[in-house]
C-alpha cells in the first residue's frame, strides 16, 4: 500500500528524529531503515531527505559529523541533540493526540 | 560526457542561491546516490539499471533544490560567513598585537622557563621586596691552576605579578644593577680594558643563560676573584632600598 504524499510530509520530521533517536545514521542508511521499518510503505523521495536533515541541523535538533566508512568513503552522520530529543517527545505527543482525534472522527463516521 | 546524475545534481545545486554550500550538498547527494547504486548492483541489477533506479529514487531535481534553498538561506549563510571572517580577522589582530608586544619566541620561552622553576633551598638568604621575593644561595667555588677563584652565587626572584619586560632581552640579571662585595671589598662588573682587552683580576659576570619566566626568574652570577671568598653580599643601592643579602661558603677542610 502506498501512502499519500501529503500525509507523509507532515510527519517526516517525526520519522527522521525517531530514526536517529536510536543511533547516528547517514542519509542512505536512514532511507533503507525507514523502508525496512515501514515494510516499504513509506516512499520518501531520497533527495528530499536532505532538506529535512539540513533544516533539523539548522534548528539544532540534529548534529552532524563526517566519518570515514570502512570502505574509505567520507559520509555525513547525523545524530539527535538534546534539543532534538525534547522536540521528538513533543512531536510524539502531538502525533498520538492527532491520531486519536482522527481515529475518533473516522470511526464515528463509519459507525453512522 | 556528464552522467545523468551529474546533470541532476547540477540542477539541484543551481537552485541553491548560497553558493558556498553547493559543493558540500553535491558531495552528500553523490555519496547517497553511489550507495544506492552499489546496493542495487549487489542485488544483481545491471549497472545501467542500477544507475537509472537510483537516480529516479532521488526525486525531482528542482523540488529538492528549492527545498534545500529554503534551508540554506543566502542572508543567513553570508551572515555566518561574515561573522566567521570577522572572528578570524579579530583573532589574527590579537595574535599580531601579541607578537609585536611580546614576541613569539619570548612567549614560548618565558612559559617554558616559568615551568622549569626550581625552588630555592630553605637555607637561602631572602629579602621581601615591593613586588616579590629575592633569594640568594652560595654555589660552587673552584680555583684554576693560576690561582684565580670562581665563586657562584645562585639567585632566584619570584614576583607576585608577571613582569611586562622580559629580562632575557636586557642581559638578564646584569641589568638588575646589583652590587656585589666580598671580604676584600666591592666586586665590579666585568669590563675588559678597551685597549689591552685584558680582563680585570676581580669582577662578576652572569653565569649561564638563566631562566626568565613570567613571575619566576633564576640566574647564577660568578664572582671571579684572586682568592676564594668566605662570603659575599648583594645589595641594590641604585634602588634606594636598604637591604643586603649575604651568602657564605663553608671553608674547605
Amino acid at each position: 500500500m502506498k501512502i499519500d504524499k501529503s500525509l507523509m510530509s507532515g510527519s517526516t520530521t517525526l520519522l527522521v528524529l525517531s530514526l536517529l533517536s536510536g543511533e547516528e545514521m547517514y542519509g542512505y542508511q536512514m532511507i533503507t531503515e525507514l523502508a525496512r521499518r515501514s515494510n516499504h510503505v513509506f516512499d520518501l523521495k531520497e533527495g528530499t531527505l536532505y532538506p529535512i536533515l539540513h533544516g533539523l541541523e539548522a534548528e539544532g535538533l540534529v548534529s552532524v559529523r563526517e566519518k570515514k566508512s570502512p570502505e574509505g568513503r567520507t559520509r555525513k552522520y547525523y545524530r539527535v541533540t538534546r534539543k532534538g530529543r525534547r522536540a521528538l517527545d513533543a512531536r510524539k505527543e502531538e502525533w498520538v493526540a492527532f491520531r486519536e482525534q482522527v481515529d475518533a472522527v473516522v470511526n464515528s463516521a463509519s459507525l453512522a | 560526457m556528464r552522467s545523468k546524475f551529474e546533470i541532476w545534481v547540477d540542477a539541484v545545486c543551481e537552485q541553491v542561491r548560497f553558493r558556498p554550500d553547493r559543493k558540500a550538498i553535491a558531495r552528500e547527494l553523490r555519496v547517497h546516490y553511489d550507495d544506492h547504486v552499489k546496493d542495487l548492483l549487489r542485488l544483481g541489477r545491471s549497472q545501467e539499471l542500477a544507475e537509472e533506479r537510483a537516480l529516479a529514487a532521488m526525486g525531482n531535481a528542482q523540488e529538492v533544490g528549492w527545498a534545500l534553498d529554503r534551508v540554506h538561506k543566502p542572508w543567513l549563510g553570508w551572515l555566518w560567513e561574515t561573522s566567521r571572517f570577522l572572528a578570524l580577522v579579530l583573532a589574527a589582530l590579537a595574535l599580531v598585537t601579541l607578537f609585536h608586544t611580546v614576541g613569539w619566541s619570548s612567549l614560548l620561552r618565558r612559559t617554558v622557563d616559568e615551568l622549569c622553576w626550581e625552588e630555592p633551598p630553605a637555607s637561602a638568604a631572602k629579602v621581601e621586596l615591593e613586588h616579590g621575593t629575592l633569594y640568594a644561595a652560595p654555589g660552587k667555588v673552584t680555583q684554576d691552576p693560576g690561582g684565580q677563584a670562581f665563586a657562584e652565587i645562585r639567585l632566584w626572584l619570584q614576583t607576585r605579578d608577571p613582569l611586562g619586560v622580559d629580562p632575557y632581552y636586557s642581559y638578564g640579571i646584569k641589568n638588575w644593577f646589583f652590587t656585589y662585595r666580598d671580604e676584600r671589598g666591592e666586586v665590579p662588573p666585568y669590563e675588559a680594558d678597551p685597549l689591552t682587552r685584558v680582563a680585570p683580576s676581580r669582577y662578576w659576570n652572569a653565569l649561564g643563560a638563566g631562566r626568565f619566566g613570567w613571575t619566576r626568574y633564576r640566574q647564577s652570577v660568578e664572582l671571579v676573584l684572586d682568592e676564594p671568598p668566605r662570603w659575599a653580599e648583594i645589595s641594590y643601592p641604585l634602588s634606594g632600598q636598604d637591604w643586603t643579602l649575604r651568602v657564605e661558603w663553608e671553608a674547605e677542610s
